[in-house]
């Protein structure tokens, strides 16, 4: 692989996605799980301005821009539920937490 | 090896530890720290495939607003309350790598094998430069292709803000809002009677159908009457 | 200008509408007032309709609409009226019109008057849209619907528990028979494809073109339904039973009007019957018994409901085999005659109990004629009419029934042992007419004269008994001269006009058969039928009165005179004696035989099927799903992190199945 390529973005992409994903499944407290959310947004951010920048397209430029701000929107909602959280059953493990099943 | 090469294998390593750090950090402050790391580095992989305007963006949004957002909300939780890391079950934690790897394999031969199907785009780096650079193409681009799902997103931010302050708003102030509407008399006169519904209430819960000992010991024992207003009740 | 036939059926189902919806409210102890002149409007038009008919000789048709359009399968709901329907609206009307009178005095102060005033108009509907409809089906519609009234009615006292049982045996022993009818009339649409009466396409018209067999079997599967409502043997026992009702219901329904319709259907589909020998031989059989048993029972029983009612299924034996025998218009004379004596008889029956205070039971009378002269010479009239004593109703009618069964050309040499059990019953007839008379209103008082005081009823009974008596007197001489009177002429097209193409269909399965005897009959009744001779009429007029008179003689012997002792013949003929007073065994053999073991099968059916095997298997379902789902909720744990690990696997295991299946991947170690 002498040229950079768009397999080395995809790459590592892959490689934070997959880094966060078990992140997601192993951690309990729920900021880290967070915080590995984001991770895979990124990823999958990287991965579009990727392909955009094989193919010559801003499109995917612009997905990431929507990406940006649905996951700002998306982080201070979440994180109102965990300051909510915290306070109401005062834990923030996902393990405690499972009033569903009840 | 070209320079580029170099600097990307820079980064990537950087960024691939760093979000390991994230993963395997005891701190929840460390991880915080660490995922600031990991997304400097996801900026400058940005640039390197010519997106500069999103990757000052990335840097603004995530590690300026959003990880800041996320530092304060672990200084507000109560540190008791948040578990010790190696309490996770085991099973969970080996099912989860054994996933992570399988997932690795199916993506590493998606990525070797893949072929580059569809039609090549119009934005080659001359034609972004002809209409001066990588942040005038993409608001050309916004503000006449998706100008209606720019203004979509824009609504979706206004909503998520207004819930943010809903969701993280006090609950004391909800309480006097829920109590204004619908509420059970049980009998007494001026409507609901807090010491009808026992302890089982808790605090800053509206006594709506929700305390169980409360609504149980309330219809064994006195009647129960369904108001609008506190005072439509007149006396049982 | 026919239109007007609508009102007839229209007026009491209003006024029954009305009773039943506004009677709790509105009408309450007035309901009278809104079903009466509703049944006197339709006893005028009745009346209109009779006129009509009577000046034009032609059938009125009303048509309304189509109630089931359905392929080749058509009922319309018309209305239908020719000699014989107006001769039963005048019946149904007038008697229904008088038992509603006298129902206001009868029923005054029941808590549920209005209820009671709105079931009889409801009858009184359905029994004329019975007789008004042109088509099997309507027949079989009304036919449940009268059966319906009569089990609510017979069940009006619902909170007595005998009220109750004697509506249930009613309803179910007429189940039956309304099984065989409601086959018969799937097999009248088998074989002709229609169920309309007239018409080129109609029943009646095509009755020629089908087999006898055929013809045999729908006749008999008709005079089922026939035995049932009419109250034939075997399922005559649920007529006694039905007295359980209010007494001018008894009058009304089961004296009157609802058990001849059993008799009505049969002469209206005298076309059927009349093509096939057997169904007649079967119809006299069933009749001549069913006269003979219900007279002979009636002689022992004490209740004077019962006596009655036995009575009634004496005479409609007596209808029955009047038909089997071909005297068709002698059958449908007796009908109307004995509807006005025998209500006339129910009615006074009613008011010796109402002046009695509730007391049924004959031997705990007598020596009435003092305190209630009205009711006590009417019930005479009524009796002597029941007995056949001329002049009055009864003697014409069934001395015509008797002569008829004599010449009859159905079965010459049949019919005249018929006639000799005929006269046998009707003996026993005037037996027992007397008997119930002798020990109610002579003799001395076996009741307590301390704390009974029998009293004269209220103008509004008495009244009708008044008019139903002079009915009773006079209504014998329409039929006057016997065989060739008013009646005859007015109603005896109905049965000629088919008998010509009966005897025709018959004649040629004759020829084909063997000839003969039928042949002879055909060709007599191609010419005219048979005329009586005045001899005749007068031999038989003598022997009948003679027989009547003899049972009145030996009842003034009995219960009058005392030269002959009841009891000692009771004590000497103990045996006959206790057959007859336990009702020939059929009820206790009913009993034994049929409605125990069904309950023991109803009781295996309640216990073992439904209970065990039924719910068993719903509740054991509810508690497999019960647990079944107590042990799946144990997936859903409520924690995160699990669904987020089912997530990613799922995402894994698609996107392995994508790459090795959907893509054009070369994977060397999956090769």
């Amino acid at each position: 692989m002498g040229e950079l390529g768009v397999e080395h973005f995809l790459s590592l992409s892959a490689a934070l996605f997959i880094i966060g994903m078990m992140g997601v499944l192993i951690r309990r407290n729920i900021l880290i799980i967070f915080m590995c959310v984001e991770l895979m947004l990124t990823a999958a951010n990287i991965s579009l301005i990727a392909f955009g920048w094989q193919m010559h397209s801003l499109d995917g430029q612009v997905f990431v821009l929507f990406t940006i701000a649905i996951a700002a929107a998306e982080a201070a909602v979440g994180l109102a539920i965990i300051l909510a959280l915290s306070r109401r059953v005062h834990t923030v493990d996902v393990a405690e937490i499972h009033e569903l099943r009840d | 090896m070209p320079w580029d090469l170099i600097i990307f294998y820079m980064l990537a390593a950087v960024c691939i530890a760093a979000a390991l750090g994230v993963v395997v950090a005891t701190n929840p402050v460390h991880s915080a720290i660490f995922l600031v790391l990991c997304f400097f580095n996801v900026a400058g992989v940005f640039v390197m495939m010519g997106a500069e305007f999103l990757a000052v963006i990335q840097v603004i949004v995530y590690t300026g607003a959003i990880l800041v957002l996320l530092l304060f909300v672990l200084m507000l939780v109560n540190p008791d309350d948040l578990p010790e890391f190696h309490q996770g079950k085991p099973v969970q934690r080996v099912v989860g790598g054994l996933l992570g790897l399988i997932l690795l394999l199916e993506i590493a031969i998606a990525i070797l094998n893949r072929e580059v199907v569809g039609v090549t785009g119009t934005a080659t780096p001359e034609a972004i430069a002809a209409v001066g650079g990588n942040t005038q193409a993409i608001g050309r681009l916004l503000f006449s292709d998706y100008l209606l799902a720019f203004e979509v997103v824009s609504l979706v931010l206004t909503v998520g803000v207004i819930g943010a302050i809903v969701l993280a708003l006090p609950e004391r102030l909800g309480e006097k809002v829920v109590q204004r509407k619908g509420t059970i008399s049980l009998g007494h006169a001026r409507g609901v009677d807090m010491e009808a519904l026992g302890e089982g209430t808790p605090e800053g819960e509206a006594p709506i159908l929700s305390g169980r000992g409360g609504f149980a010991k309330a219809s064994g024992g006195r009647k129960l009457v369904m108001t609008n207003d506190p005072d439509e009740y007149t006396g049982a | 200008m026919a239109d007007y036939l609508i009102l007839i059926p229209l007026l009491p189902l209003v006024a029954a509408i009305i009773n039943l919806l506004l009677g709790r409210t509105v009408t309450r102890g007035k309901a009278h007032l809104v079903s009466v002149p509703a049944v006197a409007g339709s006893w005028f038009v009745s009346l209109l309709v009779l006129r009509d008919i009577w000046n034009t000789e032609h059938a009125i048709e009303q048509k309304l609409f189509t109630w089931i359009p359905s392929g080749s399968f058509n009922v319309p709901v018309n209305l239908y009226a020719d000699q014989l329907t107006a001769v039963m609206l005048m019946v149904v009307t007038s008697v229904g019109l008088l038992v509603h009178i006298y129902s206001i005095g009868y029923m005054h102060g029941d808590g549920a008057y209005y209820r009671f005033f709105a079931y009889l108009p409801l009858f009184v509907f359905s029994m004329l849209m019975l007789v008004l409809a042109d088509n099997y089906m309507i027949v079989f519609f009304f036919w449940e619907a009268v059966g319906l009234c009569s089990f609510l009615l017979i069940g009006y006292y619902y909170k007595r528990r005998s009220a109750g049982n004697a509506a249930k045996k009613a309803f179910i022993v007429n189940r039956v028979g309304d099984l065989g009818f409601g086959l018969g009339v799937i097999m009248i649409f088998w074989t002709f494809g229609t169920v309309n009466f007239w018409g080129p396409e109609g029943v009646f018209a095509r009755v020629g073109d089908f087999g006898q067999t055929t013809i045999t079997v729908i006749a008999l599967l008709l005079f089922t339904g026939a035995i049932g409502k009419s109250a034939q043997f075997p399922l005559h026992v649920w007529l006694p039973d039905a007295m359980e009702g209010p007494t001018p219901v008894s009058a009304l329904i089961h004296a009157a009007t609802m058990v001849t319709a059993g008799i009505y259907l049969v002469a209206r589909s005298n076309a059927l019957f009349q093509a096939s020998t057997t169904a007649m031989l079967v119809v006299t059989c069933i009749g001549l018994f069913t006269a003979v048993m219900g007279a002979s029972i009636a002689i022992t029983q004490n209740d004077i409901k019962r006596i009655v009612a036995y009575s009634t299924v004496s005479q409609l034996g007596f209808m029955a085999f009047a038909l089997g025998t071909g005297a068709w218009m002698a059958a449908i004379f007796h009908l109307m005659t004995h509807a006005f004596f025998k209500g006339l008889l129910f009615l006074g029956c009613g008011s010796v109990i109402h002046g009695m205070h509730e007391e049924q039971d004959i031997q705990k009378m007598g020596n009435l004629r003092k305190y209630m002269p009205v009711t006590f010479l009417t019930f005479l009239i009524g009796s002597l009419a029941n007995a056949g004593i001329f002049p009055l109703a009864g003697f014409w009618s069934k001395d015509e029934i008797i002569v008829g069964a004599w010449i009859s050309t159905v079965f010459p040499n049949f019919g005249k042992v018929v006639t000799v059990l005929a006269f046998a019953a009707a003996f026993m007839t005037a037996f027992y007419m007397f008997r119930l008379v002798f020990k109610v209103f002579f003799g001395k008082e076996n009741f307590d004269t301390e704390h009974v005081h029998p009293h004269e009823s209220p103008k509004t009974m008495t009244g009708p008994l008044v008019i139903l008596a002079v009915a009773t007197i006079l209504i014998g001489f329409v039929g006057f001269p016997p065989e060739d009177g008013k009646f005859h002429h007015f109603i005896g097209t109905v049965f000629e006009s088919h008998a010509g193409e009966a005897t025709h269909a018959m004649a040629s399965v004759a020829v084909h058969n063997d000839g003969g005897a039928l042949a002879v009959m055909a060709e007599e009744g191609e010419h005219g039928g048979h005329h009586v001779s005045l001899a005749m009429t007068i031999t038989f007029g003598v022997i009948s009165s003679v027989v009547a008179i003899g049972g009145i003689f030996l009842a003034y012997l009995y219960y009058i005179r005392r030269s002959l002792s009841a009891e000692a013949t009771a004590a000497r003929f103990n045996g006959l004696y206790n057959f007859l007073y336990n009702r020939w065994g059929f009820d206790t053999l009913y009993q034994e035989r049929i409605v125990a073991p069904l309950m023991r099968l109803a009781y295996f059916l309640w216990q073992v099927i439904d209970v065990k095997v039924i719910d068993g298997t719903v509740n054991g379902i509810a508690k497999g799903t019960l647990s079944a789902s107590q042990t799946l909720r144990k997936v859903q744990t409520g924690v995160v992190s699990n669904y987020a690990l089912a997530i990613a696997l799922g995402m894994v295991v698609i996107i392995g199945i994508y790459l090795v299946g959907f893509s054009s991947l070369d994977v060397p170690f999956l090769r």
